[in-house]
C-alpha cells in the first residue's frame, strides 16, 4: 500500500499548475474582495485536484491493472489512491493558500472554521475524484471529458465549502453554520458509503 | 350562466375560452392516441 | 415497470382533467392598480382603483364596498363608492390622524368587495404620511368598521398580482419536475437491479426511464423559463429551483455522455449503473443543500415562487395533485414504450449476430 503511495502522480507538475493558475489569477484581479478569494481559492484547488485524481489512476489501466488486481483487493487498491489523493490535496491547499495570499491578500478571520471546512472538504472531493479517476481509467476513450462531467457532481461540497469559508472570512455573517458543517460531513460519508459499495463493480473487467 | 341552446353559443362563453381548451384538448387526445398505436404496434412486434 | 392499460388511460385522462379545468376556473377578483399611492393622515382622498375580474356594470343592484386597513385596529370603511367603469372605481375615504405612538409612515391594504364577485384585496395599496391632529383642524369622525369578507359561490383560483391568469401554469410545469424525480429514483433504482443480476433488461429500462426524465427536465425548464419571463422579468435568475433542475440535467447528461463512449456493452453498463447511482445518492443532498445557500445570501425571489408547494390554495390542489399523478404516469408509459423498443431491438441485433457467428 505504502508503494501506492509512492507512485502517485508527479509533483512538481502539481507545483507548477497550482503557481500558474494563482499567478494568472493575480494578473487578472487586480485586486480582490474576500468573497472572489474564498471562490477562487476552491476553484483552483478543485481544478488542480482533478488533474491529480486523473493522474493518480493512470496505473489502473490496461495490464498494469491487473497486475494490481492479482495483488489486493480492491478496497485495498482504492483507499490507498484516496488516502494519497487525501494528502496531495492538503499539499495543493496549503499551496494555493499561500500562493494566493502571497498575491492576493489573505482575507481570513476564522482559521478554525476554515481549517475544519477544508479538511471536511479534502474527504469528500478526494472520495469523488478518486472514483470518478476511477471510473475514467476504466474507459478507453475520451479521458478530458469526465473531470468536467464530474462537476455537477462536485456542487454539494463546493457550494456548502464556499458558504463556509465565506463566513470564515467575514465577508458573511450568519450565526447557524453548524448545521452546514453537519451537512458537509453527511455528504462525505454519503460519498464514503457510495463509493465502497460501488468500487468492486467498476474493479471488475 | 345562459342557456346553451347552440354548441355555438358555448364555444363562445367566457371569452371563447373554451375554443382553446377545445384546441389543447384535441392536441393532446392525438397524442395519446399516437402513443396508443405506438404500444399495439409493439407489442405486436414482441409477440413474435 | 409495465403499466397496465387502464393506469395508462388514466394517466391520460388525469392530464385531460387537469387541462380543462386548470383552463376554465376563474380567478378570483384582485387589485390590479391604486391611484393615488401616497397620501398625508387627516386628508380626504379619493383612491382610484382598477379591479381584475370584475364586472361592474353588470347589475344594477350591485353594492360596493371598500376599506382600508390601517392596522390590526383601524379599519377605515370608505363614505362613497362611484363606479367609473366595468372595472373601475372611485372611493372616498377620510383618512384620521396619526396617534403619538404611530410610526412616521404606515402603509394601509386597500380591500373591495361587492355582492356579486367577492373581496379581493391589494396589500400596501396606500403609504399614508404622519400628520398628528392640530386642535385648529376640524375635528373628523372617520368610520372604522369591521370588514366584510365575502366569498361567492364557485371554485376560484387564487389571485396574485404578479402571477394574474399565469397562475394556471402551476398545473401544467410543476407536474414535470414531480415526475422527472420520480423518473431518476427509477432510473436508479434499475441501476442498482442491474448491477446485482447482471441482466440486460435493467440496464435497458434504466437508460429509458433517464432519457424521459432528462425530457420532461428540458420541457420543464422551458416552460419554467417562459413562465419567469413574463413574471420575474427575465427567462433565467438564477433561482433556486431553476438551478437545481439545470444541475440535474447536467448529471444526467453525463450519464449518457458517459454510455456513449464506451463500446463494450457488458462495460458500459456496469460503469454506468454506478455512474447513475452515485450521482442520483449525490442529487439528493444537492436538492437540500441548495435551498439553504440562498436563504442566507439574499432574501429570496422577489414575486411568487414558480414552485406550487408552499401556497396551494384548496381548490388549487383539486386540480394540481391529479396532474401531478397523471404526469408521472405518463411518465411511466413514455419510459416504458422506449424500454421495450430498445429491448426488441436489442433482441434483433442479437439474431443477428448470432446468424454470422
Amino acid at each position: 500500500m505504502v508503494a501506492q503511495w509512492r507512485s502517485q502522480s508527479s509533483l512538481p507538475a502539481i507545483i507548477l499548475y497550482v503557481l500558474s493558475t494563482t499567478f494568472i489569477v493575480f494578473s487578472a484581479f487586480a485586486r480582490i474582495d474576500e468573497r472572489n478569494w474564498v471562490v477562487l481559492y476552491w476553484i483552483i484547488l478543485v481544478l488542480s485536484a482533478a488533474q491529480s485524481a486523473q493522474n493518480s489512476f493512470r496505473d489502473s489501466e490496461g495490464m498494469s491493472g491487473w497486475y494490481y488486481f492479482s495483488i489486493c483487493k480492491v478496497e485495498e487498491y482504492f483507499f490507498s489512491k484516496v488516502a494519497a489523493n487525501f494528502f496531495l490535496l492538503a499539499l495543493m491547499a496549503v499551496l494555493t493558500f499561500l500562493c494566493l495570499s502571497l498575491f492576493s491578500g489573505m482575507p481570513i478571520r476564522d482559521f478554525t472554521l476554515f481549517l475544519e471546512v477544508n479538511i471536511a472538504a479534502w474527504i469528500g472531493l478526494s472520495l469523488l475524484f478518486s472514483f470518478l479517476g476511477f471510473l475514467n481509467a476504466k474507459i478507453e476513450g475520451q479521458r478530458g471529458l469526465l473531470p468536467l462531467l464530474s462537476f455537477p457532481l462536485l456542487l454539494p461540497i463546493l457550494l456548502e465549502v464556499i458558504k463556509l469559508s465565506t463566513i470564515s472570512a467575514g465577508a458573511m455573517i450568519d450565526t447557524e453554520y453548524a448545521a452546514d458543517l453537519y451537512i458537509l460531513l453527511a455528504v462525505d460519508a454519503l460519498i464514503l458509503a457510495m463509493t465502497l459499495m460501488l468500487i468492486r463493480y467498476i474493479w471488475q473487467s | 350562466m345562459q342557456l346553451i341552446s347552440t354548441m355555438e353559443e358555448f364555444f363562445i362563453q367566457n371569452g371563447k375560452i373554451w375554443v382553446v381548451v377545445a384546441v389543447i384538448t384535441a392536441i393532446f387526445i392525438g397524442i395519446v392516441i399516437y402513443l396508443a398505436y405506438l404500444d399495439r404496434k409493439l407489442k405486436k412486434l414482441e409477440k413474435e | 415497470m409495465q403499466l397496465n392499460w387502464t393506469f395508462k388511460i388514466f394517466g391520460a385522462a388525469l392530464i385531460l382533467y387537469s387541462l380543462i379545468w386548470g383552463l376554465l376556473i376563474p380567478l378570483k377578483p384582485g387589485v390590479v392598480s391604486v391611484e393615488p399611492r401616497k397620501a398625508t393622515a387627516g386628508q380626504n382622498v379619493e383612491i382610484e382603483y382598477e379591479a381584475y375580474n370584475v364586472d361592474y356594470l353588470k347589475d344594477e343592484e350591485i353594492e360596493v364596498s371598500a376599506w382600508l386597513l390601517l392596522d390590526s385596529v383601524r379599519t377605515l370603511q370608505a363614505t362613497d363608492i362611484q363606479i367609473t367603469g366595468s372595472q373601475k372605481a372611485v372611493a372616498f375615504f377620510q383618512l384620521p390622524y396619526f396617534k403619538e405612538s404611530d410610526p412616521s409612515v404606515m402603509s394601509a391594504t386597500l380591500v373591495i368587495t361587492d355582492s356579486i364577485h367577492g373581496y379581493a384585496l391589494l396589500p400596501s395599496a396606500i403609504i399614508i404620511q404622519k400628520k398628528l391632529q392640530d386642535s385648529a383642524d376640524a375635528t373628523q369622525n372617520p368610520l372604522f368598521t369591521q370588514v366584510q369578507i365575502d366569498y361567492p359561490e364557485g371554485s376560484t383560483f387564487p389571485f396574485r398580482n404578479i402571477l394574474k391568469e399565469t397562475i394556471r401554469n402551476t398545473y401544467y410545469h410543476v407536474p414535470l419536475w414531480f415526475s422527472m424525480i420520480i423518473l431518476f429514483l427509477l432510473s436508479a433504482y434499475k441501476s442498482i437491479k442491474y448491477l446485482r443480476t447482471k441482466k440486460k433488461s435493467h440496464d435497458i429500462w434504466a437508460r429509458s426511464y433517464a432519457e424521459i426524465a432528462i425530457i420532461l427536465g428540458v420541457l420543464g425548464l422551458i416552460t419554467g423559463a417562459i413562465w419567469a419571463r413574463f413574471t420575474w422579468g427575465a427567462f433565467w435568475s438564477w433561482d433556486v429551483k431553476q438551478f437545481t433542475s439545470a444541475v440535474a440535467l447536467l448529471i444526467y447528461l453525463s450519464y449518457f455522455i458517459l454510455r456513449s463512449s464506451i463500446s463494450d456493452p457488458d462495460k458500459r453498463a456496469r460503469l454506468t449503473a454506478s455512474y447513475n447511482i452515485f450521482a442520483f445518492a449525490l442529487l439528493i443532498p444537492l436538492l437540500f443543500i441548495i435551498p439553504r445557500l440562498t436563504d442566507s445570501l439574499h432574501p429570496g425571489n422577489g414575486g411568487n415562487p414558480a414552485m406550487g408547494g408552499e401556497d396551494l390554495d384548496s381548490t388549487m390542489r383539486w386540480v394540481f395533485y391529479p396532474a401531478v399523478i397523471g404526469w408521472i404516469l405518463m411518465g411511466l408509459w413514455l419510459s416504458e414504450l422506449k424500454a421495450r423498443y430498445l429491448v426488441l431491438r436489442s433482441k434483433k441485433e442479437e439474431e443477428f449476430m448470432s446468424v454470422w457467428t
